[in-house]
């Protein structure tokens, strides 16, 4: 028996495709279950998430398996032709080598990202339960669960976040430390400003106040955070208890002064203040930077951070490719 | 004697060596970091005790016995007080200057060679200049802690944290830390200085004002920060120039 994958992702078909073969997580037993029936086939698993669809296998002959799984493709495309340049294809050795790759992250559209390894766990459990795996893809997938966990935690793949939302929540972090007892203070009910207070509270931000132009937007922002809706107004009144201000308003002027931080100093204690400037042009005059306490991000220094975590991760491919080469090379594989 | 601090000296650059290039992998790991501080502070302790041993009294008598008696305070203070939270990273700091101090302490000539033995002891002294030095191992990680504070204020305030930045504790962390290290610090130097007016150091007067003149400087600065607040980087400064400050008075009189 030899081992083989087929699939499509990110990189080789467009998103209108790719949902057309993803199969619903509850359903990946079963459809791995239903490729039992193609000819050669002694053990299968379906791998589908967002960015990829994968079929792995255990077969009589890779090859053989390889070219039935097309028309298999074909079939779950809701009777559209998934053409073969959309597809990949990896047998044997190359089969291992690039489940490796998926389990690390390094196969993914967000490199390093940690989701994935999780999707393949998940993917491999249901397959197990519907008794779709035996000797073949168990080693295969135990082998490259491990290998996927040796090449985190050896290298710095998953370090530092990429997103401008993420990277201002590590900020947030590497100021305050624990954000249970940070209070959030958002001006403008944008998406941005949206997301990047959602990524503060679900890391335990305490309380989060929303001030808006518009009112009613303010207070479906803050009902949905379980926060406080604020007058534009009166963003001012809750300066003394905030720690972390996002803001992201569609003003031509600045919207944050020094002069407003001023008269609160003495009284916050100098306590931190974190400010995150998403807006553009700028709502935080750049002077408040110049506060000792105040600690200043534009969009900019934000997606330049960003940009750094993703060279940084970018320059550890080389090492991780080499743990995996390493790893494969220590286990005889079904027909390798 | 030498042996020991020949030890000391290797451990703690060793210890150094390992966190600065683990930090480059990851971070260093924290039980190995604990057992080289460990190792550090129990090799400095038996050094000073074979010192005291011949000296019949506190080793607390030249340039040499100074250097040592601090290089063992500020071990004995990060390996009470380093296993917080992430601030156990003071090892990268504390490490290269406990091996400074050690490296000082060889240098020919510091450590008298031979010195007689005390004839007569007076115990309030002696704690004086024993509680004294002591106080001063938190004080200097109270400076170390700062330095780790300004480091990554200034990278944060420059809106470019860089790989070292964002491995330090958080800046609400290490400002704590000082102020809990300089507070034990301080309580320390108290009952030295009670010990020094107990022992009416006639001969000592002017060490004895400058050491009060110290206290008194830091109990300014811890008040002002928990009382009126002050901004971080301002209390980091402070904490680093009264120290360096301290450190300079001592060294001359």
């Amino acid at each position: 028996m030899e081992l083989a994958c087929i699939g499509l992702n990110y990189s080789t078909a467009p998103l209108e495709l790719r949902e057309k073969v993803a199969v619903a997580k509850a359903d990946l037993g079963a459809r791995s279950k239903a490729l039992l029936n193609v000819p050669g086939v002694q053990e299968s698993l379906v791998l589908s998430t967002c960015n990829r669809t994968e079929y792995y296998m255990a077969a009589d002959v890779a090859e053989r398996a390889i070219e039935e799984m097309y028309g298999v493709f074909a079939e779950s495309a809701e009777g559209v032709l998934v053409p073969k340049d959309h597809l990949y294809t990896e047998s044997k050795i190359d089969t291992v080598r690039h489940l490796c790759r998926v389990c690390a992250g390094l196969d993914s559209m967000v490199l390093g990202e940690t989701e994935i390894f999780g999707q393949v766990k998940d993917a491999y459990r249901q397959a197990q339960e519907f008794g779709v795996t035996s000797k073949g893809l168990n080693k295969l997938f135990q082998k490259a669960f491990s290998v996927g966990k040796k090449v985190r935690t050896h290298t710095k793949i998953q370090e530092g976040n990429i997103s401008t939302g993420s990277v201002a929540v590590d900020l947030a972090q590497k100021i305050f430390g624990n954000l249970r007892d940070t209070n959030i203070l958002v001006i403008g009910a944008g998406e941005i400003s949206r997301v990047t207070a959602q990524s503060l509270k679900s890391r335990g931000a305490n309380s989060i106040h929303v001030a808006n132009r518009s009112f009613d937007k303010a207070v479906d922002l803050a009902q949905e955070f379980g926060g406080t809706a604020l007058h534009f107004d009166a963003w001012e009144d809750v300066l003394l208890q905030t720690d972390v201000i996002i803001s992201s308003t569609g003003a031509p002027h600045f919207v944050v002064s020094p002069e407003q931080i001023e008269r609160v100093r003495k009284q916050r204690k100098y306590r931190p203040l974190f400010l995150i400037d998403l807006a553009v042009p700028r709502d935080i005059d750049p002077a408040c930077n110049d506060f000792e306490e105040v600690y200043l991000f534009d969009i900019d220094s934000l997606e330049y951070q960003a940009a750094e975590n993703r060279a940084s991760r970018q320059k550890e491919i080389e090492r991780c490719e080499e743990i995996i080469e390493e790893e494969i090379a220590k286990v005889k594989f079904l027909g390798v | 004697m030498t042996l020991w601090i020949i030890i000391a000296l290797l451990v703690s650059l060793g210890s150094t060596y390992y966190g600065w290039a683990s930090l480059r992998r990851g971070m260093p790991n924290k039980v190995v970091t604990f057992v080289l501080g460990i190792v550090t502070c129990l090799a400095i302790t038996m050094a000073l005790a074979a010192r005291g041993e011949v000296r019949g009294a506190c080793p607390l008598m030249d340039v040499g016995e100074l250097f040592l008696f601090i290089a063992w305070s500020l071990s004995l203070f990060f390996v009470l007080t380093g296993g917080t939270y992430r601030v156990s990273l003071l090892g990268l700091f504390t490490s290269p200057t406990i091996a400074l101090f050690l490296g000082i302490v060889l240098v020919p000539g510091l450590l008298t060679e031979n010195p007689p033995k005390a004839q007569v002891l007076d115990p309030w002294k002696e704690s004086h200049a024993a509680t004294s030095i002591l106080a001063f191992g938190g004080l200097g990680l109270g400076a170390l802690a700062s330095l780790m504070f300004l480091i990554l204020d200034k990278r944060l305030k420059l809106g470019a944290p860089d790989w070292i930045s964002m491995k330090l504790p958080p800046v609400n962390t290490l400002i704590s830390s000082v102020s809990r290290l300089l507070t034990g610090g301080v309580v320390i130097l108290t009952i030295g200085i009670i010990a020094g007016i107990i022992s009416s150091l006639e001969s000592g007067l002017v060490h004895l004002v400058a050491a009060g003149a110290v206290w008194v400087a830091y109990c300014v600065l811890l008040i002002w920060y928990k009382w009126k607040g002050m901004p971080p980087r301002s209390f980091a400064l402070w904490t680093m120039g009264l120290f360096i400050i301290s450190c300079v008075i001592f060294m001359f009189i």
